[in-house]
């Protein structure tokens, strides 16, 4: 059972809203775009340039307007298991402790009791979390919190893994530490992963390919190959070429996100 | 038994220990004071406690409080058994919300004591009239807080559930119910208050035996230490219903009580 790493294609792609007065908001147009089984996409871009939305139509979360997006071959129309997110704000459920958070997907497609739990177990200790299976979330630190939240994911063994910016509330110590584990628990499961986040040297660190998206309508303007060696050290950040990296990111996006400081949301 | 005293007495601060000691001082000393000669108006709460020692001694206190428990367990449990389901459904389906809000409201807003003398007139004055009084009494209040509780739980964890493919009933049992769970607890609570409340109304408006007799009948001979033994009992059964529901949601939603706390 399960999924070993997919490939992902988005063929033209795009997506409306209807806005408060009726109005048709271009969300996202024509988006055509592949990652290869394995890779992890880091998605960037300006704030409202629609990264979020491009996730949530991958994860089934949302209908396209128009295109289309095939996981390995089978074109998405919904939620599936092939593919599992890991959401940005505290979405573990409160009411049950870590190892049953962990063990939610298995129960829902009726896992037995004892393949879901060693399985559980399993996910914990690769995330750092062993001993700590009968925590509830308000016990944990955020990133413990976080750490629970990928487990969550990674149990359905899906073969791609969308990630919403997971470490978006973490402070900026957690943050650093948890990017190393990613990168860490990454190379141990080698899920075909798409990482949206706002944080340039964090995008850069973590990727094999950085999809960079502009603004109004959103649309995908570059994919860069981030050719860095893996495993990926802390002392990379420092190095010329990261900085390099991070820096024409940067730059790609800076028009955009200029603009959108001057303009109503 | 001792256990569970320890664990009250170490969950009230000294302040409250004060406080309610000097309020009970303030209560003797008036009594005694200024109602000397005058026990028909007020009695210290030596003589409350003292009568109700005495009518506990010869059965009637026992014999009334459970003719009042019996119509009071039958009314809110039944009105929990539909009010919480309801309030469920209510907070998980657009469409039962909207055929059962009206009605909710108009329940919820409208005294429902104004009913009692026309549940007299259908059903009589024995057990099923006075427990269809307590019954209305702690339905709507029911309702409406598990349905708002319920609808208060995170529309995130919905989405949650959805992108592990949960079905709509898969995320009515691991969603919505567990998720609602402190707010059914306060929706219990708030009804079995005020099915408390019929009760009493119920029997004032017509029974031959419960506390709220009792309370009546004392009353209308002057006797003011029995009303307050009365009212002494009925703050007792009011401080066990409260505190069983603290000790249930402990045990239903550990989660909940720690995470508002933090």
């Amino acid at each position: 059972m399960g999924y070993s790493a997919v490939t992902l294609h988005c063929l033209e792609l795009s997506k409306y809203f209807v806005g408060p007065n009726g109005d048709r908001i271009e969300a996202l147009r024509d988006i055509t775009v592949a990652a290869n089984a394995g890779t992890f996409v880091a998605v960037v871009g300006a704030s409202g340039c629609g990264k979020t939305t491009l996730l949530r139509l991958v994860a089934g979360l949302l209908a396209p307007s128009s295109g289309r997006i095939v996981v390995n071959g089978k074109l998405v129309t919904g939620p599936g298991l092939d593919r599992a997110m890991v959401f940005q704000r505290d979405s573990l459920f409160p009411w049950r402790t870590a190892l049953d958070n962990v063990l939610y997907g298995l129960e829902l497609q009726g896992v037995p009791r004892n393949i879901r739990r060693s399985r559980g177990l399993e996910l914990l200790e690769l995330v750092g979390l062993k001993g700590f299976e009968s925590y509830y979330p308000y016990q944990l630190s955020g990133g413990m919190r976080q750490r629970v939240n990928v487990a969550r994911a990674l149990a359905v063994e899906p073969g791609l893994l969308l990630m919403d910016e997971p470490f978006a509330n973490l402070d900026a110590q957690t943050r650093e530490l948890m990017q190393r584990e990613l990168e860490r628990i990454w190379r141990a499961t080698e899920k075909t992963t798409m990482f949206v986040t706002h944080h340039l040297e964090e995008a850069v660190f973590l990727s094999d390919e950085v999809w960079i998206m502009g603004s109004r309508p959103g649309r995908l303007i570059e994919v860069l190959t981030v050719r860095l060696p893996r495993p990926r050290e802390p002392a990379l950040k420092r190095s010329q070429y990261f900085q390099e990296l991070v820096d024409y990111v940067w730059e790609r996006i800076r028009p955009d996100v200029e603009q959108g400081s001057l303009q109503p949301p | 038994m001792k256990k569970l005293g320890r664990r009250f007495v170490r969950r009230l601060p000294l302040r409250s220990v004060v406080s309610l000691t000097i309020g009970v001082v303030a209560w003797e000393v008036t009594g005694q004071l200024f109602f000397a000669g005058r026990p028909y108006l007020f009695v210290p709460f030596s003589a409350a406690v003292g009568r109700l020692v005495f009518l506990a001694s010869t059965g009637s206190l026992i014999r009334h409080t459970l003719a009042s428990l019996q119509w009071f367990a039958v009314g809110s449990g039944v009105a929990a058994g539909i009010g919480v389901p309801l309030g469920v459904l209510m907070g998980s389906s657009e469409r039962v919300r909207s055929v059962a809000d009206p009605w909710v409201t108009i329940w919820l807003v409208t005294p429902h004591i104004v009913l009692f003398p026309v549940v007299i007139l259908w059903l009589g004055i024995g057990l099923v009239s006075k427990a269809m009084m307590v019954f209305l009494g702690a339905l709507f209040p029911m309702v409406i807080t598990t349905y708002s509780g319920s609808r208060m739980v995170s529309a995130e964890y919905l989405e949650v559930a959805a992108s592990f493919g949960a079905t709509r009933l898969q995320q009515l049992t691991t969603i919505l119910i567990p998720g609602s769970v402190p707010s059914i607890i306060g929706a219990l609570r708030l009804g079995l208050g005020r099915g408390l409340i019929s009760v009493v109304v119920a029997e004032w408006l017509g029974t031959n035996v419960g506390l709220g007799l009792l309370i009546k009948d004392a009353s209308d001979m002057l006797d003011s230490a029995t009303v307050f033994a009365g009212a002494l009992t009925f703050c007792c059964l009011g401080l066990l219903l409260h505190y069983s529901l603290s000790a249930i949601e402990r045990r239903a939603a550990p989660w909940h009580q720690a995470q508002t706390e933090q």
